[in-house]
């Protein structure tokens, strides 16, 4: 399946900014179920130079600086996607906890090097005050990493409402653990913090997910979000991506951007401003399917 | 006094097991121990005489504020015989090139991971490791290292701590060595040392060699407030580089650039003594929000070279130490020379459960604090849960280690030989294939029992270590030939902005302390000098006007006016002591006096020895004026008398400080600003004395004559008037006259010439604001006629408010517009994050 994505970020000053530094990681990277067939990233005021790179992950990141006075800045990525319409891998469910923890004792692939990564504590995964229950709950369930991952996403979809005007960038896992609530980047995180409290490699993956109207209307442009689940990695089978917020093993209507320890290694946009004031941020991301169409390097669509 | 009976080890540095000395160490020991106490007495006075005049200390440049004591340094050296530093040398290059290979490994193949040397888990853990380094050349290499060793009870040398990210410390052995050699001169000279100054000149090299020549490159700090101020100030000096801050950089495209009064200017090197975390909050581990942001970008595109480079503290992780004979044959071939202490990784399993029963025999450790090692022995019941449940948790953080007593060497401690425990802290730096040992170092002296260490800024007193040579020593003065030309100069064409921002103010808090203490000298004398109080009214107004003027030259309103007024100028005692001595009140002499300080702390890479002698004699001023309120609670008798002493001693100091600034300072941008803050300063200064003075008081002659007194010009009004004080006169002398340079006219005529010399200005007219202001002031003096102005038969009181009130707000005017052009280059920043807004720390958005 081919989607084109289009995110647009758009941020709007009060006051003028002399300067600012940025880096992005919102291109779609290569992964064994997708291909980035192309990605066009621009950048209003333009910059010199954007400087791109790819990061020890693998995730695509860009690099720029804008040196000229602006009260408004936009940051648009069209890419087009190719993801895979094979059938979804079966899950491990019959390697134990105790068989993929020997089996990673002995492998040093960098796969397995980013799961000894991925099961430590990050910047916002640490330990939750008052998961104990539920790890134990969950440890007791199931005999695999695979299926704790499962009932935890459903639990997830299950117990907690998702709450966009909860969140902040800074909300952290506890947070959104002890309010019940959030959005897809805390479910994650509290999905993380389990998993790795359970001794099980996580990892978050950020992306984007195709929706679709309600049969019979139009689909409204900007309606679509960028994304975030997280995946667990079972040794020498590799990783295995789960969406809690929406109860669902991502397929492929999933469009995956970059992955990480948590939202901080894969952060879609940071940067720092000089003046300015206050600022207001627009994001609309439109992913939509195309088949056959013919597509330019700016995104735009080809009647 | 902790005494040397509390600790003990089985090694002495000196002597052996018998108590014989060293042969290495008996010429000092022989020579140490036949001094007599009058010798040893004058050796530390000069000592102490000499940290002391090179503002030698550690902690901020504040005196008040905590942190701050005087630099202790140890007349008894640490002698290293030749053979013994052979071995500490070699083990320590060894130990340089294996955590270079180590970085290069981290962050590039990761084959000590793949191939399982080390675990994974115990890199990663440690927040020094930065992931976004990983496979970028640049991050690879290690030109710096240092480390603290010390002397297990078997006499053998083993590694307590790598310090990788920046050489702290080099400035206080440097400096020790300076102050040490000077005092025990015919000592030093005599004895066959190895001297340092060799390995400074290899640093210079060495920095300049990471890029093309004709690069510049820059000593990156924290700023005047921060610990390591002093050292940093004095290596930048010493090597002749700029001194910047992390808001001093800004990074355009993949270039990183240097704000200076004069623009932009790119800088190719950056020797940084900023941690890791701080570098770039575009990649902080943490919600750290200093920093250049880009400044990796531009350390990855090429742009500059950051030495150390990013990322290096992952090799500072003491977990290493577990696997060091591994990685030392597997990433050298080699077999280790040099042992760390005896470590165990937590992050282990099997090793945590083995060791679990012997916790409280071992030193513990998170590997994310700097060499802080906790001692479970002495914690407390509920702490030591505390750390036991982190470590459950969090295993991959911890390391525990053997506890290690370390040798004892001689220290004089009050004309005593008494023995410290000692750790030393030895310098080395990249050299073609291998490492370059500084053939001394620093060492650091503690009490501390069971093996535990104590940080660098906790230490009870520092050590010069002297290392013995077989051959002769080449005659070599430790100053380099172009210290003169570096020491004695403002860098001109990079004077950075935030530099000329603390010279400006240095010259308006020096011009201010001297105006606060010239009045409060003029309100002394005048409560001493009774025998005018024949005509009491007349006096009683000239003592409010100069109390009036006080006020305002201290910016404490009320104080003398207002509704409280009446009884202050009544009873002034208690306000002018606040005044004198009360360094919480804004404005007081202590208080203008830390101002002065910090200033000068900030730009002490620039400023003489002859300045910082002087800065650092305001000190002692300082201290004395504090202790003024403690001796009586009124002016009058004998402490009167001591407060005007103390007056006059403070002014000879400023006069110094005025002196030097114009005999010793080179005339370049960096000059200009601080002698355009003084002249801002007195205009203001001078003006709201006059206004003050001559709004109620023009007709009164007791005051007129204060007025001159304060304003320092009364012996020339006598000279050249000889005659009754005259108002027109006065204003005339006060005013106008520009060859007076205590004069209003004297001020606005030198600000303007200096302003039209500043960087920049190519403009010939009067467009620019400061230079407008400048010009608009003078022209108002040089057309003012005093004598039509005091025929105004009446409202000559409101004529002169006008003209005083015109001038009020031009120093300020000037100043702003200079601020805006020259000192910030930049607006505060603020956080971006993808749809949300984080403030940024307001300490760095200033």
């Amino acid at each position: 399946m081919k989607l084109q994505i289009r995110h647009e970020t758009r941020y709007e000053y009060a006051g003028t900014v002399s300067h600012s530094v940025n880096q992005l990681c919102i291109v779609p990277r290569d992964t064994s179920y997708q291909q980035c067939l192309n990605n066009a990233l621009q950048v209003e005021p333009a910059p010199e130079k954007i400087f791109t790179w790819q990061d020890n992950f693998g995730n695509t990141l860009a690099h720029f600086s804008i040196e000229e006075s602006h009260d408004q800045c936009v940051v648009e990525s069209v890419s087009l996607v190719e993801t895979r319409d094979e059938s979804m891998p079966e899950l491990p469910r019959h390697v134990t906890f105790d068989e993929s923890r020997q089996l990673l004792a002995l492998q040093f692939e960098d796969n397995d090097l980013l799961a000894r990564m991925c099961l430590l504590p990050s910047q916002h995964v640490t330990r939750l005050d008052g998961s104990q229950t539920l790890v134990n709950e969950l440890l007791e369930e199931c005999d695999s990493a695979a299926c704790f991952a499962e009932q935890l996403m459903t639990r997830i979809f299950d117990e907690f409402d998702y709450d966009p005007g909860f969140s902040t960038v800074v909300t952290t896992g506890q947070k959104a653990w002890d309010a019940k609530r959030g959005v897809c980047q805390d479910f994650a995180h509290v999905a993380l913090a389990i998993l790795r409290e359970a001794g099980i490699p996580a990892r978050y993956v950020s992306g984007y997910l195709e929706t679709l109207p309600p049969p019979g209307q139009k689909k409204l442009q900007g309606s679509d979000a960028s994304h975030a689940w997280f995946s667990i990695y079972c040794p020498e089978q590799g990783w295995f991506d789960f969406d809690p917020t929406n109860n669902k093993r991502p397929d492929q209507q999933y469009v995956t951007t970059a992955w990480g320890r948590d939202y901080a290694d894969v952060a879609p946009l940071k940067g720092v401003v000089y003046g300015g004031g206050s600022q207001a941020i627009t994001v609309s991301v439109d992913v939509n399917r195309v088949d056959g169409a013919l597509y330019v390097a700016s995104g735009q669509k080809q009647a | 006094m902790t005494t040397s009976s509390e600790v003990s080890s089985d090694f002495n540095e000196s002597t052996d097991a018998d108590g014989n000395w060293h042969e290495a160490w008996s010429p000092v020991l022989s020579a140490l121990t036949n001094f007599s106490p009058e010798q040893i007495s004058l050796c530390q006075q000069d000592l102490q005489r000499r940290y002391r005049e090179n503002g030698l200390a550690f902690g901020s440049g504040i005196w008040r504020h905590a942190g701050q004591r005087p630099w202790q340094l140890d007349l008894m050296p640490q002698i290293m015989g030749v053979d013994d530093w052979q071995v500490l040398e070699n083990g320590l290059q060894q130990r340089a090139r294996l955590k270079a290979a180590l970085l290069k490994d981290l962050y590039g193949k990761q084959r000590v991971l793949h191939e399982a040397i080390v675990p994974a888990q115990a890199v990663y853990a440690h927040q020094g490791f930065v992931e976004a380094a990983v496979g970028i050349p640049v991050f690879d290499s290690m030109p710096l290292y240092s480390s603290d060793v010390s002397r297990s009870p078997s006499g053998a040398w083993y590694v307590a701590d790598d310090v990788c990210q920046a050489p702290h410390g080099l400035g206080y052995a440097l400096e020790n060595r300076l102050i040490l050699s000077g005092t025990l001169g015919g000592l030093y000279r005599n004895l066959r040392i190895r001297r340092v100054a060799d390995y400074f000149k290899h640093l210079r090299a060495l920095l300049f060699n990471q890029v093309d020549s004709n690069a510049r490159c820059v000593i990156l700090g924290y700023g005047a407030s921060h610990k390591y101020h002093f050292e940093q100030a004095y290596l930048s000096k010493y090597l002749g580089y700029t001194l910047v801050q992390l808001n001093d950089l800004t990074v355009r495209g993949k270039y990183v650039w240097l704000k200076t009064v004069d623009g932009l200017q790119q800088v190719d090197v950056i020797f940084r003594f900023v941690q890791d975390d701080d570098l770039d909050p575009l990649v902080g581990t943490g919600n750290n929000t200093q920093g250049v942001p880009g400044l990796l970008h531009s350390a990855r595109e090429g742009g500059v070279v950051v030495v150390n480079p990013f990322g290096v503290s992952a090799v500072e992780n003491p977990a290493f130490n577990v696997w060091m004979p591994q990685l030392c044959s597997f990433l050298l071939g080699e077999e280790l020379q040099l042992l760390g202490t005896p470590t165990y990784w937590l992050g282990d399993d099997d090793q945590c459960n083995m060791l679990e029963s012997r916790f409280k025999e071992l030193l513990v450790r998170n590997i994310n604090t700097q060499s802080e090692l906790q001692d479970p022995a002495l914690l407390s019941k509920k702490d030591f849960d505390a750390l036991m449940a982190s470590i459950k948790e969090q295993p991959q953080q911890y390391i525990a280690q053997e506890r290690l007593c370390r040798s004892m060497a001689p220290s004089i401690v009050d004309n005593k030989l008494e023995t410290r425990q000692l750790t030393m802290r030895i310098y080395l730096m990249d050299d073609a294939d291998s490492y370059r040992a500084m053939p001394g170092g620093l060492g650091l002296l503690d009490n501390q029992m069971g093996g535990a260490r104590t940080k660098i800024g906790d230490m009870v007193s520092s050590k010069d270590v002297w290392v013995a040579s077989d051959s002769s020593v080449p005659y070599e003065t430790l100053m380099p030939k172009n210290r003169s030309a570096a020491a004695f100069k403002i860098v001109d064409g990079e004077l950075p902005s935030s530099v000329a921002e603390s010279l400006f103010w240095l010259g308006r808090y020096a011009e201010r302390v001297e105006s606060t203490a010239r009045v409060l000298d003029g309100v002394c004398l005048h409560l001493r000098a009774d025998e005018r109080f024949q005509d009491e009214v007349s006096s009683r107004h000239s003592l409010a006007a100069l109390l009036k003027s006080t006020t305002e030259v201290t910016g404490t309103r009320p104080g003398f006016f207002g509704a409280g007024a009446a009884n202050t100028l009544a009873e002034p005692d208690e306000e002018l002591l606040r005044l004198l001595s009360d360094p919480e009140k804004a404005g007081s002499i202590p208080h203008t006096l830390e101002s002065l300080s910090y200033s000068a702390a900030t730009v002490r890479d620039r400023l003489s020895p002859d300045v910082l002698r002087v800065i650092s004699s305001l000190e002692e001023h300082h201290n004395s004026f504090l202790t003024l309120s403690q001796q009586s609670t009124t002016l009058d008798g004998g402490q009167l008398n001591n407060t005007i002493a103390k007056l006059n001693d403070l002014l000879i100091s400023l006069a110094a400080f005025s002196g030097l600034a114009i005999e010793n300072m080179t005339q370049g941008d960096g000059w200009r600003f601080l002698q355009i803050g003084k002249r801002i300063e007195r205009t203001s200064q001078t003006n709201d004395i006059l206004s003050t003075v001559f709004s109620e008081y023009y007709d009164n002659s007791f005051a007129l004559e204060d007025l001159l007194g304060v304003l320092c010009s009364d012996m020339t009004y006598r000279s050249r008037y000889r005659t009754l004080i005259d108002p027109a006169l006065v204003l005339n002398l006060l005013v106008i006259d520009e060859s007076n340079p205590r004069s209003l006219g004297f001020q606005l005529k030198n600000l303007e010439s200096a302003i039209q010399l500043l960087p920049g200005r190519r403009k010939a007219d009067y467009s620019e604001p400061a230079l407008r202001s400048a010009a608009e002031g003078l022209a108002r003096i040089r057309l003012l006629d005093p004598v039509e102005l005091m025929e105004h038969t009446d409202g000559v009181g409101d004529t002169l408010n006008q003209f005083f009130g015109a001038l009020h707000k031009l120093p300020d005017d000037i100043a702003d517009a200079l601020t805006a052009q020259y000192f910030t280059h930049t607006d505060p920043p603020n956080m971006l994050c993808s749809g949300f807004n984080l403030p940024i720390d307001p300490a760095v958005a200033r």
